[in-house]
Formats: C-alpha cells, structure tokens, sequence
C-alpha cells in the first residue's frame, strides 16, 4: 500500500518524453494536424502556447511516430547562429565544416523539416538565419515558442507570408485533466487509485492549474508526496479509499495556491 | 283666550334676548352641543347676524353634525370672512359626503385635489384618497402629525354609519357620519 | 520539523479561518434573511406624510368670536317706488248673484282647504276676506290663527291690531304693537301705531 504513492508520484514526474504522451482528444487533433502538415509543402508552421502546455511532448510525440530522419527536432536552444549552423551542417549532412547553404542545393524541395524548440529565444539574426535557409526551399521549419513571442514574430514582414499556419496549443479542458490524470495513473498500473481520484478533486487542481499539464504534474507529484508522508507518519489520517481533501488543500498551500 | 295668546306672543319676543345671550355664553364655555341643537331651533332669528350663524354652524361642526352646514353656508357671504368660512364649511361638507359615497357605495373618485383643513375629516380624507393608509379587517389605518386614525363603517340601527376614531394624545374620540 | 508537520499546522490554521468565514456568512446570510421576513411580515411602518398644515390647510376665520351679539340686525326694506295710480277704467260689475256665488264658494273652498292643511297664508288670506268685508269678529279670529302659524308674519300682527281697533278694542290694539314694535322695530307697526293713536285710524 505504501509504495501506491511513491508509484503515483513517479507518473506525474514533469517529463517531455514521447512515451509519457497522454492521448487526449486535443492532443490528439494537434497530433494529427501536425502529421497532416507534414505532407505540405510549408517553410514555417508555428507551434504557440503558454509555458507548460505541452507543445514540447507533442512535437517529441510527433517524431516519436513518424520515425523518420526526415524529421529533425532540437528542443535545446541554440545560443548563437555558429551553433545553430554547426549543427544543422552535421545533422543534415554528417559535417560541420561545409558551407551550409551551398550545400542545401543538393538536398530535394521541403526533404527536410527542422523542429526548434523555445523559438522564441532566437534574436532577429538568428531568424534572418532562418528564413534564409527557408527560402531555399529546401529545409522546413516547426517553430516552437510561448504564445506572446507568436505576435512579434508575425509582425516581421518576411516572416508573415512564409508561414504556413499557426497551431495554437491550448491547455486541456477539466474533463480532459481528469482523464490526463487517469490516464498517467493507468499506464503506472495504479487503477485503484486512479478511481479515488474524482471529478471534484481535478477540478479543485484545475482551479489552479487551469489545466496547465506542467502545473498540474506538480500538483500531482506534491499530492502524492503529501500523502507518502502521511501515511507513514500518520496513518489515521489518511485514508484508502479516498483521498481526502485536506492533502489537496495542502498541496495547494505548499505551492504557494493558497495563503494560508 | 286671546289675552293669553297675546301674552304667550310677547313672552316669546322678550325671551329672545335672554335665549340669544345664553347661546352666546354656551359657546363660549364650548358647550357645542346646545348651540347647536338650540341654534337649528332659533336659526331664523340669527340668520341675518354672521356671526352667529358662523358661531351655529362651528359649534355643529364641533359635533360632528355636518349636514347642518348646508343652510350656513347658503347664509354667509356678506364679507371675506364670511366667504372664507363659507368655503371652509363647503369643502367639509362636500369632503364628508364623497368619502361616505366612497366607504358604504365603494363609489369611485379621481383626481381628488383639494385644499386640506384642520378638521379630523378633512384629515382622514386626504389621507384615504392618497391610499397612505394600511387596510386590516375592512378598517383603514393612517396617521399622521396630530393623531392615528381608525376608519370604518358600521351599521347602526337600520343605517350605516362612516366612523372615525381618532386618537391623540392618549385619548380616543370618535366620530361619526352618514 | 518535517516541512510537511508545518504544512499540517498552516492547513490547520487555513481551515479554521475557513470555518470561521463560512459561519460569519451563515450568520450574515441569515440576518439578512431575517431581517427581510420580518419586513415583508412586519406590518409596515405608517408613513406619516409631510404636510405643513399652515400652508396646506384651509383654516377658518374666528374674526366673529369677537363680533358676537344679541342685537341682531335690521331687517333691510327695499324701497319701493309708488305707483302714480292710473285712473282705470272702471270693469263692468259682475252679477252680484254671480259674485256672491263665486265668492262664497271660494272662502268655503279655501277654509276646507285650511282644515285640511293648515297653512298661515291661507289663514291670512281669510282674515284678509273677512276685514274687507268689514267682519272685523271674522278677521281678528283668522289672522289670530295666522299668527299662531308663523308669529313672524307682521301681517297677521297688523290685521289683528287693526281688527282690534274697530271691533273696538283701541288700547290692547296699542299694547300689542307696543310689545311688537320692542321687538321687532317694525316701521310699518310704527306707523300703524301712529295712526291708532293720532286717530287717524280708527
């Protein structure tokens, strides 16, 4: 019984990786748009969400299921234009030395996609960069950022006609947070407790997550820590049938959600 | 027999004087009712002074017998005083006889605007036909500055009667009209 | 102290400033909702309107109090203008049977008619009959019973005295329109009592 928690905390552990993608229906719809996308011939789609939304796990989902080395993600930023040049030059053509857009004439029309990750660090020569390979034809890009930074970008010029289209990313609705949370507890073969978690107590997260899925795993690993605590210190304070409201409403305190 | 009659007649016409001054002196020691019921009796002899029939008809006033201004109010008139009460008896009588239609008839009256008067009908006219009353078991209550007041109808014998108690100061009088 | 022991101590605090909310709101919630039953129970508080009685209100005049008399005022005569008296032509007599007839019928009718209502200008109007006739006993008997009727008719008090002066009672005819005369300052009796005593009437 004691190790339900610490299983439970390990599912909502904040992790990006493709196999800890929850198919929800949104995610689901962006999943597919994306693979759709790909079929096109674009030079940029913008991915664009608030922090936490899960835009990262998606795209990682995506070439998770493509599978192919058409698809080239970086979801670290790159902190120069050498950087970001050094390392298109070697995973596009196996050496960092060439000139990289002479080089891109050899390549056929949109064979390749890059994914860059947190877009919207990149300052303007990096996205000159940028657009310049786009230009060629050859290189499609997925930018992906914060929603606000979408808005600067779209008011440069030279950007505006190249995109494609813009993926808003929302955050899950309260039904889809509980079948989120449901989920990660199934696939951690935590059904048990998977059924005490209730409606009314993810929409007591989602109160102050508003569905966020970073926010919400945070939430959930604190939930879960609380209640590892508990029952080992004070065992009749917890209870195993469900999980009773005052380990939420410390959670909430603990992170600051309530003043207290 | 003549002799006797003559001096019935002439007893008659010295007593005047005496029954004139015991009038006067009754309203002044505010006995209303015997001016009143005397004053109806002699009201020919005094028709022709103002001021006693203005003396009659207040002392009738004073006793809730509102009817008996109508034959005042057909005498005075010679000068603005008299003219004023004139009105003033008018506006009382008519104000009696529309809130008695209004009370044992439910008669109907709109666009009721007229002057106020000191008199407790008048009051409680006013204060009916501006609805400023609460209504609880077919009597009406209002209140205002000088008193509370109660209105109601009753039968009396064979005839239904508009009362109004009023009380102020501790004390209940009540009024009664038809 | 393990963070989560403090933890406990804060949600212990939070719950009870929570509770303590929530009853101040019952106890708002149910004031209020007192307070609005007992309005809408409560029978309402009368208004008392706003009225300045010294300028809304018809007061009357007591200007007479002061005024107030046992002489009463004189009767106001009109004065009458006298006819110059036009010499008519004189009407044909009537029969005299006729006449009698016609006029013996009328004072039968209007007596009868006096039995059964009697009214002081019928009375009169027979005193007047019988003094014209020269039946004096006649017409001091109906203008007596005129005078029973309304003792205000002046006329009944004048044929009377009249008719006590020629049925020969010339003093008490003066006595009484002294007495009348007191009392109602009759020009009329006055002159009248002017001509008894100057013999002018007789």
């Amino acid at each position: 019984m004691s190790s339900i928690y610490k299983r439970a905390k390990t599912a909502f552990i904040d992790s990006n990786e493709a196999q800890d993608f929850v198919k929800l229906d949104t995610n689901i719809f962006y999943l597919e748009k994306l693979k759709e996308l790909l079929e096109k011939p674009f030079k940029f789609v913008v991915v664009y969400g608030e922090p936490g939304v899960g835009k990262t796990m998606l795209l990682k989902r995506v070439v998770h299921e493509k599978g192919d080395t058409k698809l080239i993600p970086y979801f670290k930023p790159f902190f120069s234009k050498e950087e970001m040049e050094r390392a298109f030059c070697k995973d596009l053509f196996g050496n960092e030395e060439i000139d990289l857009l002479s080089s891109l004439n050899t390549l056929e029309d949109f064979s390749k996609t890059i994914i860059l990750d947190e877009a919207q660090l990149y300052d303007v020569e990096i996205l000159e960069f940028i657009r310049v390979i786009a230009d060629t034809k050859k290189v499609r890009f997925i930018l992906v950022m914060h929603q606000n930074q979408d808005e600067e970008l779209m008011a440069k010029e030279h950007f505006k006609t190249r995109i494609y289209e813009n993926i808003a990313i929302k955050p899950p609705t309260k039904k889809e947070l509980l079948i989120y949370i449901h989920k990660r507890l199934f696939a951690y073969e935590l059904v048990e407790l998977a059924n005490t978690i209730t409606k009314t107590q993810s929409d007591y997260i989602y109160r102050f997550t508003h569905g966020n899925l970073r926010l919400s795993n945070k939430f959930l690993f604190t939930l879960f820590d609380l209640l590892e605590y508990f029952e080992a210190n004070h065992p009749s304070l917890t209870n195993t049938t469900k999980i009773d409201k005052k380990f939420l409403e410390m959670s909430a305190i603990h992170l600051g959600y309530i003043d207290a | 027999m003549k002799i006797v009659w003559l001096a019935a007649i002439a007893l008659s016409l010295t007593l005047n004087a005496t029954t004139l001054k015991q009038l006067i002196n009754a309203y002044q020691e505010k006995n209303y009712y015997d001016v009143c019921m005397k004053g109806t009796k002699i009201f020919d002899q005094i028709k022709r002074d103002e001021n006693l029939v203005t003396m009659y008809a207040f002392s009738c006033l004073h006793i809730d017998k509102i009817d008996r201004l109508a034959v005042p109010i057909l005498v005075l008139g010679k000068t603005p005083a008299s003219r004023k009460n004139r009105a003033y008896f008018s506006l009382i009588l008519a104000q009696k006889n529309i809130l008695v239609s209004a009370l044992l008839d439910g008669t109907p009256f709109h666009n009721l605007s007229v002057p106020n008067t000191d008199y407790v009908l008048s009051r409680v006219f006013t204060l009916f036909f501006q609805k400023k009353y609460k209504k609880t078991d077919n009597r009406y209550i209002m209140q205002d500055d000088l008193a509370r007041y109660e209105l109601y109808t009753k039968r009396v014998g064979k005839s239904k009667w508009v009362f109004i108690e009023e009380t102020r100061k501790g004390k209940t009088y009540i009024h009664r009209y038809r | 102290m393990h963070e989560y022991e403090e933890l406990y101590i804060r949600w212990k605090r939070y719950r009870l400033k929570r509770k303590l909310l929530f009853l101040s709101l019952i106890v708002l919630a149910t004031t209020l909702l007192s307070y609005l039953y007992l309005k809408t129970t409560k029978p309402t508080k009368l208004t008392k309107p706003k009225q300045n009685y010294t300028q809304d209100i018809l007061l009357p005049s007591k200007e007479f109090e002061k005024k107030l008399s046992t002489t009463l005022p004189k009767k106001a005569y009109k004065k009458v203008k006298k006819h110059k008296q036009h010499k008519t032509k004189p009407l044909p007599k009537p029969k005299k049977e006729i006449l009698l007839t016609q006029n013996t019928l009328d004072i039968e009718s209007i007596k009868k008619e006096f039995e059964k209502n009697p009214q002081p200008s019928k009375a009169l109007f027979i005193a007047r009959y019988y003094y014209d006739k020269k039946q004096y006993k006649k017409s001091l008997l109906w203008s007596l019973k005129a005078n029973e009727l309304d003792k205000k008719s002046e006329e009944s008090w004048l044929l009377f005295a009249k008719s006590l002066v020629k049925t020969g009672k010339r003093n008490k005819a003066i006595r009484l329109l002294q007495l009348y005369i007191r009392k109602s300052h009759s020009p009329q009796a006055k002159i009248l009592l002017k001509d008894i005593l100057t013999g002018a009437f007789r």
